[in-house]
């Protein structure tokens, strides 16, 4: 008998076990939940995801997707019984992939809060599937004070000829001078990005001729691509790091810059936080890369993070959300807090930016110069895309023979073809 | 004669002694190449891999307080996940399988042949196809927190642990 | 007497099969969770075009016309079956040496199974990470990287499976020894058998059965093998084609599965579950084939 009830007892348990999980949390009104792709802003978000709840009593759950794995985390969480209900849809590929998951934002209240219309993303039916939170600017980050010190002025760089004689004087003088040009550009997982994503855009942008891309084309020429070789080049070649080491990566480029070690660094605007402390001077310059009439040319404008409202979450959870979101860019605490993570938000009355690469974007656009807009953004099936232009990068850093530059040309050129027919039949 | 070759073994056992140690040395070298990474500065660990952490590549143990205290997921909680689903899972797998193996043993009915057929199966089934549809089901039935996982794993491994019993 | 024993069995089982719910219940259900029903939604969505689980759309055998003009799943299906042949090989040739130089009593044969045990308790993505940072560590030196040579790739693949699993088969061939029997190793012996003949024509019969499930594991973890590729080369180095066709060269079947799945196509997912059901269908026959046939020759004792 006893050991009836022994067993009995022990059923027992295990079915509890097992169903433990499906107690949870009820359903009490909405609440949000944020899944964030900038796992550098995952900190603040947090802070702010418990501010919000503190105060208005809604659950803010925020997740950060690791580096470089938002789109399958994404792709895993929105299949679960609790999706995402506010996502970010950065580019067209992500339009395509999700735009029937994403409520029409059109005449929001989150949107008419924006002040302007240029980092929204619609698809092809006009519906505005996702609205900018934030934008940013990528170039070549300069170290001003290094570039005095090596004997020229930042007025000598106004083109690529400019960039390239200031670049490979330093680095040719690099052992008596204590630091080089260019950090490394490293190819692994954590950098190749700002060459296969950011500087590629130099490409694109030029291709474009003037009238920007609003969907993504079935080909593209690549006939820019020699100027992004220059670029490349000289990047790859007046570096602390020998090309042939790249591969690996490992190599810390946002340290070398902040120790004094490089005077140029490849990235965009979310570093200044990182870099303003060890080099207050610093300031970012447009891709010279040798086009007639680039002395006219501004930083690369755009984002690639816009908030999408999950349309299958219930209507609670959006309204929840979308409170959310306009809290966030109007209350001045928070947004004081966002815009120092994010650089500047779009929005009417959200705070003022004190990130100095996007001042330096303005001002070249007060100067009178174009902006290069994100034509990157059009990438067709970017991971893809991007880690066959990585694997030809490699072959081309061991080897700077016309051959492997061939392949990358196929890579990239007829990559994009490639890749376009595969997403779109 | 007999003498002879019980020397001749000696000898030999303690040249393959000899051999097995220096094998067991360079089996244990990856391990301490990690341990002596870990102490170095980030840089320092692609392009000087295998020098001591010495100077300014000494990193001292700021790494692993980095690692414990990084971001809003600390590496203790995971530790603590970790041990609380390895102890449930093997407390769980034990119990209940020995218990199915003891019961396919004592009845041979066509129905415990057929479930221990489906568990041998389950062995040869590459976790990739099952990979998504595990994942779906295990949300729907919140069978995806800490707690409940070695739910999932009890029903994912009892081909081994069945046909070892 | 035959009757009434079968008689006492019976009613034995009777009181048992009473029970019967609550012993094979738990396994059962979670097994239903955690696998069969999984399996055959799998073969299901297989046949769907899906992006979530949740809105799959019935359409035929075209996942499996796609499946077979697909180059890179080719590529990966000779790439794997070399890789696991060769692993096999390798890695059961050496376990089965270290396993015998270890039964013959020789001083510190716990240490060192210890230590050739130890990288076995270490997780997939770790050890591909591990192993990429030492071999980039070496091939740095002459300037290039194992993320540029196929072969590197290939080879360095095959070092690391072998340091993890060689340990692992060492402990199966060490039972297996240890369980040939003394007396007719002595009879060899005092028959005059050299150590080599001894070991040909006495132990080797003898330990088939661990032979049978060592090479089992070992060709089926070959197969399966995802972590340590994913985490060492990720397909590295890619062959790019005229035209944009792409192979990578190291990218084994549940590397390419995965990677299809999570591309950007309305239809991938469902090809890649269609890859999945090929790719079971593939292990399950290999290892069941493999199964019988060593089986066969195993000695009875």
């Amino acid at each position: 008998m006893k050991k009836k009830i022994i067993s009995t007892l022990l059923c027992v348990a295990m079915m509890a076990t097992m169903l433990v999980g499906c107690g949870g949390s009820g359903a009490k009104g909405g609440s949000v939940y944020w899944l964030n792709f900038k796992p550098e802003s995952d900190e603040v978000l947090q802070d702010i995801a418990a501010t919000y709840t503190a105060e208005t009593g809604v659950e803010v759950k925020v997740v950060t997707a690791a580096s470089g794995t938002y789109s399958t985390t994404l792709l895993s969480e929105m299949d679960k019984s609790a999706p995402p209900t506010l996502f970010v849809i950065g580019n067209q590929a992500g339009v395509k992939d999700w735009k029937d998951y994403a409520l029409d934002l059109k005449d929001t209240p989150i949107a008419n809060e924006l002040n302007t219309d240029a980092y929204n993303l619609y698809d092809e039916t006009g519906k505005l599937v996702s609205i900018g939170y934030c934008y940013e600017c990528y170039g070549i980050i300069v170290n001003p004070d290094l570039i005095e010190k090596a004997g020229h002025t930042m007025d000598e760089i106004k083109n690529f000829d400019g960039l390239k004689a200031v670049a490979e004087d330093i680095h040719s003088r690099a052992g008596e001078l204590g630091f080089d040009a260019f950090s490394s550009s490293d190819m692994d997982d954590s950098s190749s990005w700002r060459f296969t994503g950011h500087m590629a855009n130099l490409e694109y942008y030029y291709e474009q001729e003037g009238t920007a891309w609003t969907e993504c084309p079935a080909t593209i020429s690549g006939k820019y691509l020699d100027n992004f070789k220059n670029l490349y080049d000289l990047c790859i070649n007046n570096s602390l790091t020998d090309p042939k080491e790249l591969a690996t990566g490992g190599h810390d480029a946002e340290n070398e810059f902040k120790t004094g070690k490089a005077a140029f660094f490849v990235n965009g605007s979310w570093e200044y936080e990182a870099v303003k402390t060890d080099v207050p001077n610093a300031t970012m310059i447009p891709y010279y890369c040798g086009v007639a009439g680039e002395e006219k040319a501004g930083l690369n404008c755009g984002t690639e993070n816009c908030w999408a409202i999950n349309s299958k979450a219930s209507e609670a959870d959006q309204q929840a959300t979308m409170d959310f979101m306009v809290w966030c860019v109007t209350n001045p605490d928070a947004s004081r807090k966002l815009v120092d993570t994010f650089g500047v938000m779009p929005y009417k009355s959200a705070a003022e930016s004190t990130n100095g690469f996007l001042a330096a974007a303005n001002q070249y656009t007060a100067d009178g110069c174009y902006v290069m807009n994100w034509a990157t953004n059009f990438q067709p099936n970017v991971d893809s895309y991007r880690a066959r232009l990585v694997s030809a990068l490699n072959q081309y850093n061991a080897d700077q023979s016309d051959a492997n530059w061939e392949t990358v040309r196929t890579a990239f050129v007829d990559g994009w073809a490639e890749e376009y027919n595969t997403v779109n039949n | 004669m007999k003498k002879n070759t019980i020397s001749a073994m000696n000898r030999h056992k303690t040249i393959l002694s000899v051999i097995l140690a220096v094998v067991s040395i360079v089996y244990v070298l990856p391990v301490l190449a990690v341990v002596l990474n870990s102490f170095k500065q980030n840089t320092y660990v692609k392009t000087d891999t295998f020098a001591l952490p010495m100077g300014e590549m000494s990193a001292g143990f700021s790494n692993f307080v980095k690692g414990m205290t990084f971001g809003n997921y600390p590496f203790v909680n995971s530790v603590l996940y970790s041990v609380l689903i390895t102890v449930l899972s093997t407390f769980l797998i034990l119990l209940c399988t020995s218990m199915a193996a003891w019961y396919i043993e004592r009845v041979n009915s066509l129905f415990c042949k057929a479930v221990y057929f489906l568990c041998v199966f389950s062995m040869v089934v590459p976790f990739q196809m099952v990979m998504f549809p595990l994942s779906k089901t295990a949300d729907k039935l919140h069978l995806n927190t800490p707690w409940t996982i070695p739910v999932v794993y009890l029903g994912s491994v009892p081909g081994l642990q069945s046909s070892c019993l | 007497m035959k009757s009434k024993k079968s008689n006492a069995t019976n009613s034995l089982q009777k009181a048992t099969r009473r029970w019967g719910v609550l012993f094979m219940g738990p396994v059962l259900i979670a097994f239903i969770i955690g696998f069969v029903w999984p399996f055959i939604q799998g073969i299901w969505l297989s046949m769907c075009q899906f992006r979530l689980i949740s809105d799959a759309k019935f359409i035929g055998f075209d996942n499996y016309v796609k499946t077979f003009q697909d180059a890179s799943f080719r590529h990966a299906f000779w790439y794997t079956a070399m890789f696991a042949i060769v692993s096999l090989v390798i890695i059961n040739v050496l376990a089965f040496i270290v396993a015998y130089i270890l039964t013959l009593g020789i001083k510190g044969s716990n240490l060192y199974r210890t230590v050739f045990f130890m990288p076995n308790l270490i997780g997939g993505i770790v050890l591909g990470y591990i192993w990429s940072m030492i071999f980039d560590g070496i091939l740095g030196r002459y300037q290039t990287s194992i993320l540029l040579e196929s072969k590197y790739g290939f080879w360095g693949l095959i070092i690391l499976m072998c340091w993890q699993q060689i340990g692992y088969m060492m402990i199966i061939y060490i039972a297996g020894l240890q369980n040939v029997p003394g007396d007719i190793l002595e009879a060899a012996r005092i028959d005059g058998a050299t150590s080599m003949q001894t070991l040909f024509k006495v132990t080797i019969p003898n330990v088939m059965s661990s032979f049978t499930i060592c090479i089992f594991l070992s060709l089926t973890n070959g197969f399966k093998l995802f972590d340590q590729n994913l985490a060492l080369t990720g397909g590295q180095p890619f062959i790019i084609q005229e035209g944009g066709t792409t192979i990578k060269t190291t990218e084994m079947l549940a590397l390419n599965i995965y990677n299809t799945f999570y591309s950007s196509n309305t239809t991938s997912q469902g090809v890649a579950q269609a890859k999945a059901v090929i790719f079971f269908i593939l292990v399950a026959g290999l290892g069941l084939l493999q199964l019988s046939y060593t089986r066969k020759r195993e000695v009875q004792q």
